[in-house]
């Protein structure tokens, strides 16, 4: 074997190719999908300025990783919130919204305790919050700001150096039936103030 | 035991007073190196090893065998969902168990005649827990052991060494090994609008199997050596990580990004030899060696 030319042009050649070619590729791969779960999203609003019982909570599954299709709405669910004082709220599925519970009848009132109640599938669910008044619209409710921001977070997983451990995040409700069978997504009871800008 | 074999048998205890908790699930440069204190204890491990050593055909062949188990306490990582880029108080983002590990390791070796090399085949489990007793949801992965972070099934490797003329040696070395343990996304959802994964149990997945083929020329220059070597010669793109992202396409589905360092790395180096066997005074005891 002889050091000749001819290796040496060849890794000079595999040298540009290497700078050229790319460290990132589309790949399949499976997933064990594991068991659905629920996924609420739930927000009672009170809009500022504006009397209003229009209440809408979504209902959701969760779906196989790399499915293509849209996310499976939580058909056939009870949903209803308690006041605080005792009151009961029922939401009804909205009829051509599919995993859409509504009422017309609830008027959020600021510091009142709301509970919501969900019924899926045999298995009761559970959240509470507390109707706060409005930060100024240039702020951001601390908790709040934090579940979005872990939401925003895994998903930031590049496979960088940079990027954060991997985790579930964990939102405010409870399964009273099976712990295990843990229901994401949040409820909240939030004022919602609308600012308006007009760019000239 | 014999003139040509030997048993050997070993118990070690080490502590470790700085930790590795790695972020993310791949070893990466930025992996936080955390001291011992008021929070953090000290890692501690106990090791009981036996081996079996031969020389077979006249000292032709080399083998030898070995067994180990080993017992590591306050193994540390990190909770699920932790914040931990430049967190000040990392201790909260860190939590401590303890682990088992254990394997067995096969070597052969061909010693004299124009090839001589090696192969090494090694079976191994390393796996660790994190309790959190009372607290549901706490610890990881409910608390049953799990694979740790550098857990490899198999790992082979293989080496020939040939002298190629008078000056020139070819020496190539195949590598083969499971891939590291991953967190995979299980399922995804949608909230406001934004498609969220829901993950599977900590490092319950597998990257895809690592393989590599290296060679290189060497021969003797001067007072040292020069090498002429080419890594992972069939450009194969190992698995670093995966990543997953949003199609570009169809931003509704999701895709896995296989993310890769290097493919084939062409090489050459210079060594040079320094002081060697003929320096060694007669009466310094132990010569410090040739390169």
């Amino acid at each position: 074997m002889q050091a000749n030319n001819s290796p040496v042009r060849r890794w000079c050649v595999m040298v540009a190719l290497l700078a050229t070619s790319a460290c990132e590729k589309v790949v399949n791969i499976t997933v064990p999908e594991g068991a659905k779960q629920l996924v609420v999203e739930g927000r009672l609003e009170r809009v500022r300025g504006a009397v209003t019982g229009q209440q809408r909570i979504r209902l959701t599954t969760t779906d196989a990783y790399f499915s293509n299709t849209a996310l499976p709405p939580a058909r056939g669910a009870s949903v209803r919130v308690v006041e605080e004082g005792g009151r009961v709220v029922s939401f009804g599925e909205v009829v051509n919204e599919p995993g859409v519970y509504a009422t017309a009848d609830l008027i959020a009132v600021l510091n009142r305790r709301y509970t919501l109640q969900i019924i899926y599938q045999n298995e009761l669910y559970e959240a509470t919050d507390v109707l706060r008044a409005v930060p100024p619209i240039d702020s951001l409710y601390e908790p709040v700001y934090r579940f979005y921001r872990a939401l925003s977070d895994p998903s930031a997983n590049d496979g960088s150096p940079f990027a954060v451990p991997l985790a579930s995040v964990r939102g405010n409700i409870s399964n009273l039936t099976t712990a295990a069978n843990r229901p994401l997504g949040y409820f909240m009871a939030t004022e919602v103030a609308e600012a308006r800008a007009v760019v000239p | 035991m014999t003139d040509n074999t030997s048993i050997k048998g070993g118990y070690s205890r080490t502590y470790q007073y700085l930790n590795l908790a790695s972020r993310t699930n791949t070893a990466s440069p930025l992996d936080a190196w955390e001291p011992i204190g008021r929070y953090i204890k000290p890692q501690q491990s106990d090791q009981l090893a036996i081996g079996l050593s031969s020389t077979l055909d006249d000292g032709r062949y080399e083998f030898s065998v070995e067994a180990y188990y080993k017992t590591p306490e306050n193994t540390l990582d990190f909770v699920d969902g932790s914040d931990v880029l430049l967190n000040p108080r990392i201790e909260t983002a860190i939590v401590q168990g303890d682990g088992r590990a254990y394997g067995m390791e096969w070597y052969l070796r061909k010693r004299v005649g124009r090839t001589t090399g090696w192969i090494s085949y090694t079976m191994a489990r390393a796996e660790n827990r994190y309790r959190a007793p009372g607290l549901a949801g706490a610890g990881i992965n409910n608390g049953p052991y799990f694979p740790a972070p550098s857990d490899k099934t198999h790992e082979l490797s293989i080496v020939g060494i040939r002298p190629l003329g008078a000056k020139w040696t070819f020496g190539t070395t195949f590598s083969l090994a499971s891939g590291l343990p991953v967190t995979y996304p299980s399922k995804r959802y949608l909230v406001d609008g934004l498609l969220l994964a829901e993950y599977g149990a900590r490092n319950a997945a597998r990257l895809p199997v690592y393989h590599r083929l290296d060679a290189s020329f060497t021969r003797a220059l001067g007072r040292g050596e020069l090498q002429l070597g080419v890594y992972n010669i069939y450009n194969r793109f190992n698995a670093q990580s995966m990543a997953f992202r949003q199609s570009k396409s169809n931003p509704l589905v999701m895709e896995a990004v296989r993310v890769s360092i290097f493919g084939a790395v062409p090489s050459i180096s210079y060594g040079l030899k320094f002081g060697g066997a003929a320096r060694c005074k007669p009466t310094t005891a132990p010569c410090a060696g040739g390169a």
